[in-house]
């Protein structure tokens, strides 16, 4: 499997007034196309500052951040935001779907940037919401939600999705479905996915455990056999 | 309750903008309220004291020469209280090349009604060769108290001398009776002793106007018949009341201009920020929900969270109202000042109504509290156990674009923008409400230029294109002025007012007799048609014959300088500007048996001046020339330039300020959904299409239903300014409605860059870890 993405020595550090604080410390991470990561770490050890920067609506202070060879840090804005068009998914926590479009209309809003967008109906359907397509967010429960995200995620057909605690606002079943369809996709269709928690449970089910700790990159464990999400429990 | 007045200027902190747009529409209502207001009666006030100190007359009557002696018989009709007789002449004078024409009135020993308020010099004595001027004549023409001129009258030259200058009641608008206003170039007042105007004129013991104080203001009528019927016999040239007074009937009409801005103005601004507050301040409740039902989980009782969120309002009416009163206190003496700077009155008075005061700051303060009032107690009915639960936003899901089949293929990111304008109905019809105000305010100031404009090319393009007039009736100078070198053209006319009188209701006017053979003095219709005198009889202007009740083929009588005629009435018809009675000269003079007695000249192009002075040259006449009028009036129009202005001014705020609010309470409020956008790969560019989507369809709705609104609120607006002195169609110029559009759309969109610049400057990742956190 060839490199998707490589992290060479990343610092993030934010000023606050006359104290710095650093919450990425020398991150240095290969990631291959196809891989399923899960990234682990407690409360503010950095998870979501790497997402932001892997993702590009953050840039770091020091190191390189390379996407199929291509240098992410060193892009300015016009660059990041094709960036964010063409090479990446987000799935947040909140599902963050717009209140006043459809289902489908939340698809279609992301399809529309991209030259050769996915079928809309087509990734509902992988989401296993065919038939609720025309409803509204409101109409929708936590799980349909997150699902929606994760098509609109996916109707870009982006080599990498990137998930913040996507299962963090749902109960336990309701989460479990949705880690299936993210499996799901990665399986069938090769897309990438680095997915962050601090549930060491959902660790079980990734290729590869990257555990944060202190915004440094503690270890990093292979699941030779990962578990499959159904197998889940916590 | 300390921590939580903290609060209150923290949130108006946080959106100090907003606020600030509010507090500006606050404060402009107020000011406008007080300024308008107080110098309403500013003025009032200054003409009234001006008025009663001077002894203005109730009434006035103006006959043929008649005895002096009969001023008894008019002092003995019951109510009367002071009668003046005077006479009156005119000469000329030379001043820097120019020829001045000076209209002299007589004056007795002592003056008791409408008296001079003498500023410099002195009331001249009995018999002496001296002449009260009035200041601003004087000013004019650098005319000094002690300076001696010498005056032409009825082809003698006389020297008098200026024993002063003064104010005169009678005079605060200089304009002849029926005529235009007159410019102090070319035209003044000058009083002048009886005795001496006699000694001039070689007549005694005899007079041609009588004005009249009463004591018995219910009986004004009928004083005005018996002191008609004392003159009746030596014909009655003019008569009127103390309301139907030339300069006073100037006055009043602005006056009433005064008064009626005062209410109209404010309104606009009070009413847009009433709903300016109710958007702001159910933004910060609905954003604030969570902390609301905190606050009452904590223990804070309903009226706590109540008067939090009145307070909001308080403030905001409070430092409105206040800057706005003492804005509107400066703003009064300033525009009294300046107005006053305008007419003949020897001072002004401005001062401070704190009756006024207090009412603008009632409304000031009351307004936004009742638009607060609902919002406030929404907040107050928030359980606390929504803490617990979280808030879940509702949005209205409507699909317009769905409905509309054309806007099915539009983009998402169009869509989302149609959408948004559904998404609180409320607050779109309140950014409308703005956008329709600030077009009906541009609309009807600019309405007024285009009046302005349509007025001054009809009156010295179309009716009267020559470049001077003559008041004589000597044919030879006649001849003389035809055959001058510069002249290419000269015409003789029959230029006189005229009473008509049908069953004891009298109008007056003036009367043109005027050839076919010149088109420098032409008739127009209110459609803009040019007509021609009849070959026989005259023509009435329709507002006239309306009051007198004649109509077509009737025979009226009318009285002129000439005499008493019956004629015909030819035809009816209003003309615009000045409604005035036309004859053909050629009839006229048959039957008054004058030739003319005025001549209007046109010169060769390129050879005005010269044309000018060598007719200014001729003893014994008076001339006017147009060019000099039009300077003056262009003096005049300033104040009215500056005056439209700021309402133009004031019209762009108030667009400004209540779209900027919306928009900018919308982005705030939409902040996550725009950073998902920007997340998705969104450029601000496009986020910003979107937002400019919605802005130009509240923008064209706002103008669809605005110009029509302006349009006939313009027309009530002006129709209200006409009156039988000056009869204006109502006109809106292409450019008007093009300005109008062009200026809302600006402001619609320089109102929507702060948003823009807020979502091009959000820090995403921030945002972002807003909604995870
Ligand atoms: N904008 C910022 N300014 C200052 N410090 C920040 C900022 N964003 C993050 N941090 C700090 O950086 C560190 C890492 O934050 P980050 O959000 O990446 O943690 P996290 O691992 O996602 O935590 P959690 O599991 O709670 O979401 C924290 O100490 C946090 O306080
Ligand atoms: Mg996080």
């Amino acid at each position: 499997m060839n490199e998707l993405l490589k992290l060479i020595d990343v610092w993030k550090t934010y000023r606050m007034g006359a104290v710095d604080v650093h919450a990425l410390r020398g991150i240095d991470l290969e990631v291959k196309s196809g891989e399923f990561i899960v990234v682990l770490g407690p409360s503010g050890s950095g998870k979501t500052t790497l997402l932001n920067l892997v993702g590009g609506i953050d840039t770091p202070t020091k190191g390189d951040i390379l996407f199929n060879s291509i240098n992410v840090s060193s892009l300015d804005e016009a660059e990041l935001t094709l960036h964010r068009r063409r090479n990446v998914g987000f799935i947040f926590q909140f599902f963050n779907l717009i209140p006043t479009l459809t289902a489908r209309e939340n698809v279609l809003l992301a399809a529309e940037l991209v030259e050769n967008p996915r079928d809309a109906d087509e990734v509902l359907e992988i989401v296993g919401l065919k038939d609720r397509a025309d409803h509204f967010p409101s109409e929708l429960s936590g799980g349909e939600q997150q699902r929606v995200a994760i098509a609109r995620a996916l109707v870009k057909s982006p080599p990498l999705i990137l998930a913040d605690e996507p299962t963090g606002s749902l109960d336990f079943e309701t989460g479990k479905m949705v880690l299936r369809v993210m499996r799901d996709i990665n399986r069938n269709e090769g897309v990438t996915f680095i997915l962050v928690t601090h549930n060491s449970v959902i660790a079980t089910m990734a290729d590869r455990v990257v555990h944060l700790r202190d915004g440094r990159v503690a270890k990093i464990i292979v699941n030779e056999e990962p578990a499959e999400p159904e197998e889940l429990s916590w | 309750m300390k921590a939580l007045n903290l609060k209150v200027f923290r949130d108006l902190k946080s959106q100090k903008w907003q606020f600030i747009a509010v507090i500006f529409l606050v404060f402009l209502g107020v000011a406008l309220y007080t300024s308008f207001y107080m110098s309403y009666l500013n003025l009032s006030k200054t003409y009234d004291t001006f008025y009663e100190k001077t002894n203005f007359e109730d009434l006035a009557v103006t006959f043929n020469p008649a005895p002096e002696e009969l001023l008894s018989e008019v002092r003995k009709i019951d109510g009367v209280e002071e009668v003046y007789g005077r006479l009156s002449a005119y000469g000329t004078f030379e001043r820097e090349g120019n020829k001045v024409t000076l209209k002299l009135l007589s004056i007795p020993e002592e003056l008791k009604v409408n008296k001079l308020v003498i500023v410099d010099g002195r009331y001249p004595e009995p018999g002496e060769r001296a002449v009260v001027l009035l200041k601003k004549f004087a000013d004019y023409h650098d005319i000094k108290v002690g300076e001696v001129i010498s005056v032409d009258i009825n082809e003698k030259r006389v020297s008098l001398k200026v024993s002063g200058l003064a104010f005169s009641p009678e005079f605060i608008w200089i304009v002849e009776s029926g005529s235009w206003i007159t410019t102090p170039k070319t035209f003044g007042i000058a009083y002048i002793p009886q005795q001496t105007l006699e000694e001039i004129l070689g007549t005694a013991g005899i007079i041609s106007e009588a004005h009249i104080t009463i004591y018995d203001e219910d009986r004004v009528e009928e004083i005005l018949n018996r002191a008609k019927d004392i003159f009746a016999d030596y014909g009655i040239v003019e008569i009127y009341k103390r309301e139907d007074q030339p300069s006073n009937k100037l006055v009043k009409m602005d006056l009433d201009g005064f008064k009626e801005l005062s209410f109209m103005f404010p309104s606009f601004f009070l009413f847009i920020s009433a709903l300016m507050v109710y958007v702001l301040l159910s933004r910060v409740v609905r954003e604030q929900t969570g902390s609301i039902a905190i606050l009452r989980a904590l223990g804070y009782s309903r009226k706590d969270v109540l008067l939090h969120y009145l307070s909001h309002s308080i403030v905001i009416g409070v430092i409105g109202s206040v800057i706005g009163a003492i804005g509107g206190y400066a703003f009064s003496v300033l525009m009294t000042a300046e107005y006053t700077k305008l007419l003949n009155v020897p001072y002004y008075i401005a001062v401070v109504h704190p009756d006024i005061i207090a009412q603008g700051l009632a409304i000031g303060t009351i307004t936004p509290l009742l638009a607060g009032i609902s919002t406030a107690y929404a907040a107050s009915r928030i359980e606390p156990a929504i803490a617990m639960r979280g808030v879940e936003v509702e949005v209205k899901k409507v699909r317009v674009d769905e409905i509309l089949f054309f806007l099915k293929r539009v983009s998402m990111l169009t869509r989302l923008a149609l959408r948004n304008l559904f998404r609180s109905p409320r607050r779109t019809i309140y950014s409308l409400f703005g956008v329709v105000a600030s077009v009906v305010l541009i609309l009807t100031s600019m309405v007024f230029l285009d009046a302005n404009d349509f007025a001054i090319s009809m009156q010295f393009d179309k009716i009267t294109t020559f470049d001077m007039k003559i008041t004589t009736s000597n044919p030879e100078i006649y001849r003389a002025v035809k055959n001058m070198p510069e002249v290419l053209e000269a015409a003789p006319i029959i230029e006189t007012w005229v009473v008509i009188e049908r069953d004891g209701v009298t109008k007056s006017s003036i009367l043109y007799a005027i050839g076919h053979n010149q088109n420098m003095l032409n008739i127009y219709d209110i459609s803009g048609r040019q007509r021609h005198p009849p070959p026989k009889g005259i023509v009435l202007p329709e507002i006239l014959t309306s009051k007198l009740k004649v109509a077509q083929g009737e025979k009226v009588e009318i009285l002129t300088e000439f005499g008493r005629q019956k004629v015909i009435i030819a035809e009816i018809y209003n003309q615009p500007l000045t409604p005035t009675c036309y004859a053909d000269i050629f009839y006229f003079s048959k039957k008054t048996g004058v030739d003319f007695n005025a001549i209007i000249v046109k010169f060769k192009p390129g050879m005005e001046n010269q044309g000018k002075n060598r007719i200014l040259d001729i003893k014994g006449i008076r001339a006017d020339s147009i060019d000099d009028l039009k300077e003056y009036i262009d003096e005049l129009m300033t104040f009215f330039y500056v005056f439209i202005s700021f309402t133009l001014l004031f019209g762009a705020s108030l667009g400004f300020a209540s779209i900027f609010n919306t928009t900018t309470v919308n982005i705030l409020e939409r902040r996550r959904e725009i950073a998902t956008l920007r997340m998705l790969g969104y450029t601000t560019k496009e986020i910003a299409y979107s937002l400019l989507v919605e802005t130009v369809i509240i923008g064209i709705i706002g103008i669809v239903i605005g110009v029509p609104l302006g349009y006939m609120s313009a027309k009530l607006f002006f129709e209200s300014f006409q009156s039988e002195l000056y009869y204006m169609p109502f006109i809106i110029y292409g450019r008007t409605y093009a300005f109008t559009i062009l200026t809302t759309f600006a402001i619609l969109l320089l109102s929507l860059l702060p948003g823009i610049r807020y979502v091009s400057r959000m820090e995403i990742e921030k945002v972002t870890k807003e909604i995870v956190s």
